[in-house]
């Protein structure tokens, strides 16, 4: 072992079930870097962190940890050894209060009875260290998603741990609560802790990573020093092939036939006074820092909520009220970004997924015409190349890709003249990405309207005709394309006043 | 890329569980097989065509009842109050038309309707006052029982009018019954209802994710109350075949109803989650209850055998389901 070695990983291998999820992976961490780790859906990023923390137990190789060979699959014993993970999923308890979260399953105190000075004193430490201010008596429910985070951390730094794995930590996160844990990660590094961090933003890696190790389908592809790299080289290593060009071309004919039209729009403590028109074959963008009304302003023209005061247009006639049911027959569609959530029938077949929604327009006296349906649906299947074995699988077995073209097709089969779309690409591979971008950008081209919310800055330049810019519920910029640079937008995101229109 | 991942996930799928798919999906036969098999060879009585024709006779109250359990409990819901339904409904068709065959059919009009409100009512306290069905429906069981108490005054008076007599103990040709007839006839109904029609669809999507499908455009709220009076019209009708088994007004049994009709649609496959189920499985579930309970009697076992073979069943079946679960 290497001086400044502290985890070593040979040769992992580990199947789950006839699947490889992992071969004879090899890497090595040092002591006190930000080591990245990046690949596409699948590539095996979690599966290798949950072995390092022993959630899974592996079926062949060894990580040495400071010397000593990890148990396998103990991820009790490996926490005492000073490994810790961050999940997506904080496993806070919210009912609980921030400090009985720091310290839950590793209370402090005697013969069962806890310590609540020390514990205070620990806490506050801890806390004040990371540079943290938490009322400690708070419940975690109260808390924002970037403070919880925080109380993770925290509960994972008193176990005293000298290696953590964050798990996505940003996905929730908006830029500038992004940016303090980034500080506060640096302030580990400082301190001699290692972070492994797994991400799909790679602007972050490049900000603040010392390496990067890239994996693909379960096999460790290289690991890169960040400052002898750049994102084109390691993109390619994780597709495998050259994204030469990842958006496809904008429309250059613009008639400017307004579709939508929304006048002084208000819905409660949300949105105030949203006024714009969107345009026949434009994608219109919608930026800003999460939560600052964007879902909401979808949410409301889609008739997912009911607006306080204002009035809504389509093709120059007022929509008095409108619910979901209601928009879907007058043109008006919605993906929303939760998927699983809001979206998909899980234990239900890709045809079901595909034609709820529009089987009113597909029946005789009530009764389902199934050889028009099946027709349909293969067709859809066809044109968005969705990849299923036959019509009849479960949707919870495809891909998320797949999932996502599933419930855009659900939304095409009956032609909308507008569709919403809200964070589309969210937690689809990088090759899907593309390939969905090029759909958004054909159904502009064929005449459809379309409003989406991207929250990833480059997607926002690359894809948008021209861009909505919010801040706290308001429209603080409406850009051209040719005019946006992600300075304007910053700018209009925070704020500060930039209307050029 | 995309393509990679998915051969390898439908593989998985295809490959692995075959056998817990095909016993997750067939179990319920085999069980109906190996029932029958069993009670055959320990007592050729049971399978007779008489007593088989019995046993049918005795599945429609609690088949009709399951329907609309199966319903329910595909959208996330459930009834617990079916069995006061079916005795209130008893009372009411006796005290209505006092057993008088002029007032049949305003009696079953009545009946009906009353179901329906009853239906509506367990629909309401769910869907609009958002309280857990489990224990909305159980309210409202206590509630039916305190009315039939009212309503009688602890003495029923009257008796069933002879054609809904019929339908408890008539028989077609001498040997058909007929309330097995209805109890087929509208199990094959709702059957088509759910597998070819966009109410059908609409019930596998509220169960299978209520917030999606209200995105996708369908009116939960409404779809739902719908099957909650549908169910309550389903346990009316259910309650004029019992009226017509009994005779006579009573304000007891049915208190089995609630649980053996639950068993009954989780031994026919259909989940708690919602959005996964069949009525054919609900129906043979119910089958297996009767005829569980026959089988024990002829043999000359009691009851209590019959509610612990029960639940061994419930037990064996629903362990198989969650294999099924888990190997997604």
């Amino acid at each position: 072992m290497e001086n400044n070695e502290i985890l070593k990983i040979s040769n992992i291998t580990k199947n789950f079930t006839g699947v490889r999820a992992l071969n004879d992976v090899t890497m090595s961490l040092l002591k006190g870097e930000i080591h990245a780790i990046v690949g596409e859906n699948g590539a095996g990023k979690s599966t290798l962190c949950k072995i390092v923390c022993g959630v899974y137990g592996y079926d062949k190789g060894s990580i040495i940890f400071n010397n000593v060979v990890l148990p396998n699959g103990d991820p009790q014993k490996i926490k005492e050894l000073g490994i810790s993970m961050i999940p997506q999923e904080l496993g806070l308890l919210p009912k609980l209060t921030v400090l009985q979260n720091i310290f839950l399953g590793n209370e402090k105190g005697r013969a069962g009875i806890i310590d609540t000075k020390k514990s205070i004193k620990i806490s506050n430490d801890i806390l004040s260290d990371i540079g943290i201010k938490l009322n400690l008596n708070t419940e975690i429910a109260r808390l924002s998603l970037d403070q919880q985070q925080f109380v993770a951390l925290a509960r994972v730094l008193a176990t005293d741990a000298k290696l953590i794995i964050f798990d996505e930590p940003t996905s929730t996160l908006s830029s500038e609560e992004a940016n303090n844990l980034f500080n506060i990660i640096n302030q580990l590094k400082k301190k001699g802790i290692t972070i492994v961090y797994i991400s799909h933003r790679l602007e972050e890696i490049f900000s603040f990573a010392d390496r990067v190790t890239v994996l693909k389908d379960g096999v460790l592809v290289s690991t890169e020093i960040v400052k002898k790299t750049n994102k084109e080289e390691i993109i390619i290593k994780m597709v495998g092939r050259e994204l030469l060009k990842t958006f496809p071309e904008k429309s250059r004919i613009m008639d400017k036939v307004p579709v939508l039209r929304l006048e002084n729009l208000t819905l409660k403590n949300k949105l105030k006074n949203i006024s714009f028109e969107a345009y026949k074959g434009e994608i219109l963008g919608i930026g800003g820092l999460v939560g600052m009304g964007q879902v909401d302003l979808v949410n409301v023209i889609f008739g997912n909520e009911k607006i306080t005061s204002g009035s809504i247009f389509l093709n120059e006639r007022l929509i008095k009220s409108i619910d979901p049911s209601k928009a879907i027959k007058i043109g008006i569609n919605f993906l929303s970004s939760d998927r699983r959530g809001d979206m998909l029938f899980m234990n239900r077949s890709v045809k079901e997924n595909i034609s709820i929604g529009t089987l009113k327009y597909r029946q005789k006296m009530g009764f389902i015409n199934m050889k028009s349906e099946k027709g349909i649906v293969n067709n859809k299947i066809k044109e968005l190349n969705i990849i299923t074995p036959n019509i009849e699988q479960e949707v919870q077995f495809l891909s998320g890709g797949n999932q996502q073209k599933i419930i855009l097709s659900r939304c095409l089969i009956k032609k909308p003249e507008v569709l919403l779309l809200d964070e589309p690409t969210q937690g689809i591979d990088v090759g899907a990405k593309e390939e969905f971008y090029r759909v958004i950008r054909q159904l502009a081209d064929e005449g459809l309207t379309i409003i989406v919310i991207f929250s990833d800055m480059i997607e926002l330049l690359g894809m948008s005709d021209r861009i909505l810019v919010m801040h706290e519920g308001k429209i603080s910029a409406i850009l051209n394309s040719e005019e946006a640079s992600e300075e304007k937008i910053i700018k209009a995101a925070s704020g500060l006043k930039t209307k050029t229109e | 890329m995309n393509s990679i991942y998915n051969k390898t996930e439908i593989k998985r799928n295809n490959t692995k569980g075959v056998f817990v798919k095909i016993f997750s999906s067939y179990g319920i036969y085999i069980v109906i097989f190996l029932l029958v098999l069993i009670s055959g060879i320990v007592s050729p009585k049971t399978v007779d065509p008489k007593n088989l024709i019995e046993i049918l006779k005795n599945t429609s109250v609690i088949g009709i009842i399951c329907i609309g359990q199966t319903l329910l409990i595909l959208t996330r819901g459930i009834d617990l109050s079916v069995g006061a339904q079916v005795v209130f409904i008893n009372i009411l068709v006796a005290g209505i038309s006092l057993g008088d065959p002029k007032k049949t059919f305003i009696t079953i009009l009545i009946v009906l309707a009353v179901g329906a409100i009853i239906g509506l009512f367990n629909g309401v306290i769910a869907v609009k006052l958002k309280i857990e069905p489990l224990l909305g429906s159980l309210g409202v069981m206590t509630l039916l029982q305190g009315i039939s108490f009212l309503y009688t005054k602890g003495f029923a008076k009257g008796s069933t009018p002879p054609f809904i007599r019929a339908m408890g103990i008539g028989r077609f040709f001498n040997f058909l019954p007929i309330s097995v007839v209805i109890w087929i006839f509208l199990a094959i109904v709702f059957s088509l209802l759910l597998s070819r029609t966009i109410f059908g669809r609409y019930v596998y999507a509220i169960g299978s994710n209520p917030k999606a499908a209200g995105i996708a455009g369908i009116k939960v709220d409404r779809t739902r109350l719908l099957i909650y009076a549908v169910s309550g019209v389903l346990t009316a009708i259910a309650g004029l075949i019992w009226s017509g088994f009994l005779g006579t007004p009573t304000l007891t049994g049915g208190q089995y109803l609630p649980l053996d009709s639950v068993a009954a649609v989780i031994i026919g496959g259909t989940t708690f989650a919602g959005g996964k189920g069949r009525i054919i499985g609900s129906m043979i579930g119910a089958v297996i209850i009767v005829y569980l309970s026959n089988f024990l009697t002829i043999i000359g076992l009691g009851i209590e055998w019959k509610i612990i073979a029960q639940g061994l069943i419930i037990l064996l079946l629903v362990f198989i389901y969650v294999g099924r679960k888990s190997y997604k």
